[in-house]
């Protein structure tokens, strides 16, 4: 077996928050254990920072024969994973008031972490889908954590999704292996040049890794299940966990090598279809961390449609993976800082000079988001942008026009989100202004600063990384520089109208999109009508097979009431020793006498 | 003859020696007994242990006795019966250990752990058995010996499950005979050859031929449960819980599936069973199973009930495996042998112990069970996670490569009943988990009683430990030398003669 530093290292980065999961099962109210639990990100953040890439090393042992390595995606995606896991762990650490939550909570915590990490590492399926089956249910606890009526309803919808993909990505899966004959990721990348496209499994690929990445259709789940969970986890659901399922689709689809025009313009369709209809319903949302759930999908979508384009366009796409990586590192850093902030603002802050510091704080994350200039959103975008001039597709001058569209709306949900906590606050500080300090603990705020830090310094960071951007200095020219004013004068000004307008007059009922959107129409009137005619197959094909089977019983009884007399019998026969015995020896008998013959 | 001769036909006298000394022993000679049973159990795995060295490196161990005229009672060891032998010493030890603990103070012991053994004996013998007459008489003795352990309550249901049971294994067994007397009417050797015996017959026996292959699948059939011939699987379930346990594991379903496998590779042989167009039937009446038997379980209360409707599903996995044909999904069957055994015994044990410590029967009665009993009831998540085929439990192994053999002979339907049975697997299973870890207790347990200082009697609670332990070691490390996958990749590259 070869065996090299590198091959530790890169185990260590799942192991380390496995082991600890165990531990923590073993002795679950261990006050040392949970402290440990965020810093089990530590190792891997470590290895994304200090480990050379392009490395792909074989684990014989592990599963059918396994890979792991580290290349540019895989490393930009484990730095931000672990720094998101890490924040996420400190900010849990304060969030929880009583022991029990907590050990619970980092129990279903550090096996996500375990999946999650480790997925990003895998480069062959059988390890990917493990990580990944692992991660999405566990998961599950982290979303239920509350047992509330909504978190259970959230935490059903979304284990039925989680199953469903997982079968459609195992199929999908068996169809690429059959035909590549290989597990290793880049041996199947490299079949699609091959062989003919089987469209099936592309679309079952869709809608697996879909379903994680909240593409509309298959979104449902996602605005029900980020909001309920407890506040930690629905940062690093939507900052995180949301980007494996774009980390799956580049690691299979052969991005850069095979020109797949069809899929491609359906996926820069959906995306952008995605994009705006994930800001749409956001803006109906009453709760701030719905309304940053409908806000990843939109974010999601850009990237989707990013995707597409390399899909249509192969002599574009290694531009466009830079973008992609820029964009969902900013991403994730800046949507879990704007999580955290919710759990944060949720408290009566009481102190003028902290309230200000807050507020500043988190107006600068939203900047980050939407792409303001000295931000790597906006070089992600201006990236994008420069790429979609250079396609030959005609649906990519349509992108061009929607892209920065898109930032309009983008920037316009999140001034809803904006207008909710700081309403929300004031609301909560008016209640308990008689009471005394409400202290928001010291984890919870240095995690999130650390977080909004690392959201604007994400361009040095991109830069230490190695990403390849193109020079700021374009990307800083007039011209940028007005159409983002434009923009953001635009969100102030619609920002306006609406608070005027809702201020003015109050939205009908009906109008309101309950969160979950095309969830509540499929479950009120679809959903029962399946149950309805499934219950009635189910009863009819119970009814004939028990009327087959007393059928069967009566002609067998019926026939053979002779022999069931003398089963009768011998039942009662067996049961007594002397019976018994004498049956043993006459077998014991027959054996000897044969084995002697021998 | 030398020693090595003698180890196949010391693994099957050994447990039958013990039920003779277990019948003559008297009832409250506990630990006489449990010594006894325990002790041989050890000694068989250091002799499956040695022959598995031997088979591995090319060695042959034959026991050749006559029987009749021109036919020798055979118990060979080659690889595929090795990996049924292996399966079944190592299970019967933790079932033992498990039984004893189960049977604490319970009336008629001695009668019980003698029939346990022989009923051993006679799985061994059927594993070993080197040719189809040797097979037909241990899988008849199997029959009879199960028998008094599914009425041992003795209670009106018991019998009348036992009576079911009797019905169809007798009438199945006569069916196995009759084909076996054609089978050798045409033949004159029911010898198992690796590879087969039959495709040099001449083609005017094919009709034939295809009649006996019917009559033995039927005839083994009603063992494997098979639908329509599973009917006396969920009534037997009455069964103390080791009896479950060990019936849907190793011995009789198990049985059923090991026989069929043998005549469609070591009779039949696979290329041959293909020419004669058998294998597309087989395959869609095991998908056929699958997906009733799966559908059925999701409507059942009790727990038992519902690991036994699971059981019918599972096992045509490995029909399935067989029939689709191609050496990648044939390993993904052989596997599931060893894989669905563990898996379901971890599920058993645990469904025992919730009956026997709490008294619970039904899964609307196991509302927050995970805190009574955690320990079980994570053996419990483990096993039902590796029906369902979560990664990286022994399940999904089998799953793994039934789909992608299936898609590798051409036969991409198989893929959407995979698909659809893991779909009903998740619905019938999650649904306990949720209600057992994340729902509070409803009130007091059923019946409740305290068996030694930990949530259960040690003797009950470490074997599902140990074999949920087994259920993740099969899948983690499923490429490792001498594991089930590895072993299966063995059997099936002499099968498929590679």
């Amino acid at each position: 077996m070869n065996f090299d530093f590198n091959t530790l290292f890169l185990l260590a980065v799942p192991s380390f928050p496995l082991l600890l999961a165990l531990t923590l099962m073993l002795k679950p109210l261990s006050k040392t254990v949970i402290l440990l639990a965020p810093w089990m990100a530590l190792p891997s953040l470590l290895v994304a920072m200090l480990m050379p890439i392009d490395i792909c090393i074989e684990v014989p042992w592990l599963l059918l024969g396994s890979f792991v390595g580290l290349n540019e995606t895989a490393r930009v995606f484990l730095f931000f994973t672990s720094i998101l896991w890490l924040m996420g762990g400190i900010y849990a650490l304060g969030y929880f008031k009583t022991k029990d939550k907590k050990s619970t909570f980092f129990i279903w915590f550090l096996l996500a972490m375990g999946g999650n990490l480790g997925l990003i590492i895998a480069q062959d399926m059988v390890l990917f889908y493990t990580f990944f089956t692992l991660m999405s249910l566990a998961s599950y606890g982290l979303v239920v954590h509350s047992k509330s009526i909504e978190a259970l309803r959230a935490g059903r919808i979304y284990i039925i999704l989680v199953i469903i993909g997982e079968i459609m990505l195992f199929a999908a899966f068996s169809m690429m292996i059959a035909s590549a004959g290989s597990i290793e990721f880049t041996v199947i990348r490299a079949t699609f040049s091959n062989i003919e496209v089987n469209h099936s499994m592309i679309a079952l690929l869709l809608l697996g890794f879909g379903i994680k990445a909240g593409i509309v259709g298959v979104h449902v789940w996602l605005p029900l299940a980020h909001p309920v969970a407890p506040t930690p986890a629905s940062a690093i659901l939507s900052g995180a966990m949301i980007a494996t399922g774009l980390l799956g689709l580049m690691q299979v689809l052969p991005l850069g090598e095979v020109e797949l025009p069809f899929w491609g313009t359906f996926m820069m369709l959906i995306g952008m279809i995605s994009t705006f209809y994930g800001v749409f319903v956001g803006l109906s949302q009453n709760n701030a961390k719905t309304v940053l759930a409908y806000s990843s999908i939109s974010s999601m979508g850009i990237m989707i449609t990013a995707i597409g384009l390399g899909l249509v366009s192969p002599e574009l796409w290694a531009v466009m993976l830079m973008a992609i990586l820029v964009y969902v590192l900013q991403h994730g850093f800046a949507k879990s800082a704007l999580f955290l902030a919710v759990g944060i603002f949720a408290k009566p802050i009481l102190s003028q000079v902290t309230r200000f510091v807050f507020i500043l704080v988190l107006i600068i994350s939203v900047l980050s988001l939407i792409g303001a200039p000295f931000t790597s959103s906006f070089v992600a975008k201006k990236m994008f942008d420069a790429q979609l001039s250079l396609s030959t597709s005609p649906w990519a001058e349509w992108v061009q026009v929607l892209l920065p569209l898109s930032s309009l709306a983008a920037s316009l949900l999140l001034a809803r989100f904006l207008y909710l906590i700081w309403s929300k606050n004031i609301k909560e500080y008016e209640k308990t202004k008689v009471e005394q300090d409400a202290l928001v603990p010291k984890s919870m705020w240095i995690s999130w600063l650390f977080l909004v830090v690392m959201a604007v310094l994400s361009p040095m960071i991109v830069w230490f990384l190695g990403i390849k951007t193109s020079p700021m200095v374009d990307l800083m020219s007039e011209k940028a520089l007005i159409s983002f004013s434009t923009t953001l004068g635009a969100v102030i000004l619609l920002s306006c109208i609406a608070w005027y307008i809702t201020k003015r007059y109050t939205i009908p009922e009906r109008l309101k999109i309950p969160a979950g959107d095309l969830l509540i129409a499929v479950e009120k009137y679809i959903l029962p009508s399946i149950i309805k005619s499934f219950a009635a197959s189910v009863q009819t094909l119970q009814n004939t097979s028990q009327s087959l089977g007393s059928y069967i019983n009566s002609a067998i009884d019926s026939g053979s009431g002779l022999a069931s007399f003398y089963i009768g019998e011998l039942d009662n026969k067996l049961k007594q020793w002397t019976v018994a015995i004498v049956l043993l020896l006459t077998i014991m008998f027959v054996f000897t006498l044969l084995a002697w013959r021998l | 003859m030398t020693f090595d001769n003698w180890i196949p036909l010391l693994i099957v006298i050994i447990p039958l020696f013990v039920a003779v000394i277990i019948f003559a022993l008297a009832e409250d000679k506990t630990k006489t007994r449990s010594t006894l049973n325990i002790g041989a159990s050890l000694i068989s795995l250091v002799l499956v242990g040695l022959m598995l060295w031997g088979v591995s490196s090319g060695q042959n161990y034959e026991t050749r006795l006559s029987f009749l005229p021109g036919l020798d009672l055979v118990l060979r060891a080659d690889s595929l019966s090795m990996l049924f032998v292996t399966l079944s010493s190592a299970l019967w030890m933790l079932t033992t250990v498990y039984a004893i603990g189960y049977l604490e103070g319970s009336p008629y012991r001695s009668r019980f752990f003698g029939f346990f053994s022989l009923c051993v004996a006679a799985t061994l013998g059927v594993a070993l058995a080197g040719n189809l007459i040797t097979f037909l008489l241990f899988y008849e003795l199997l029959t009879l010996a199960t028998y008094p352990l599914i009425v041992h309550r003795g209670t009106t249901k018991a019998r009348r499950a036992g009576r079911t049971y009797l019905m169809y294994t007798l009438i199945g067994g006569a069916i196995l005979l009759l084909g076996t007397i054609l089978l050798y009417s045409i033949t004159g050797t029911l010898e198992f050859v690796a590879g087969g015996f039959l495709s040099a017959l001449d083609s005017s026996n094919h009709s034939l031929l295809i009649l006996v292959f019917v009559l033995l699948v039927i005839g083994l059939g009603v063992k494997a449960a098979i639908v329509p011939l599973h009917g006396w699987l969920p009534k037997s379930m009455v069964a103390p819980a080791p009896v479950s346990a060990l019936l849907h594991a190793v011995a009789v379903v198990k049985a059923g599936a090991f026989g069929i496998v043998r005549v469609i590779y070591d009779v039949f042989g696979i290329e041959f069973s293909v020419s004669l167009g058998l294998m597309l039937p087989l395959a869609i009446i095991a998908s056929i199973t699958i997906i009733y038997a799966s559908t059925r379980a999701l409507f059942q209360d009790g727990l038992k009930a519902r690991l036994a409707y699971s059981t019918v599903s599972q096992v045509s996995y490995i029909i399935l495996g067989v029939a689709i044909a191609g050496p990648i999904a044939a390993v993904g069957g052989v596997v599931h042998l060893v894989h669905q055994g563990v898996t379901k015994i971890t599920l058993f044990f645990c469904a025992g112990n919730f009956a026997e410590t709490l008294g619970i029967h039904n899964i609307s009665e196991m509302d927050g069970v995970g805190r009574r009993m955690p320990w079980t009831m994570a053996a419990f998540t483990i096993g039902s996670l590796g029906m369902i085929g979560i990664p990286p439990l022994a399940g999904f192994i089998s799953k793994w490569y039934l789909g992608i053999g299936a898609l590798e002979a051409g036969q991409a339907w198989v893929l959407w009943v995979l698909a659809g049975s893991s779909l009903l697997n998740a619905a019938y299973f999650l649904p306990i988990l949720y209600v057992a870890w994340f729902k509070k207790p409803k009130g007091d347990w059923p019946a409740e009683q305290k068996l030694g200082k930990y949530e259960t009697s040690l003797l009950l609670l470490v074997p599902p430990l140990i074999t949920a332990l087994f259920v993740i070691l099969l899948g983690l490390f499923a490429s490792l030398s001498f594991s089930a996958l590895t072993w299966s990749e063995f059997i099936i590259s002499k099968e498929f003669l590679l």
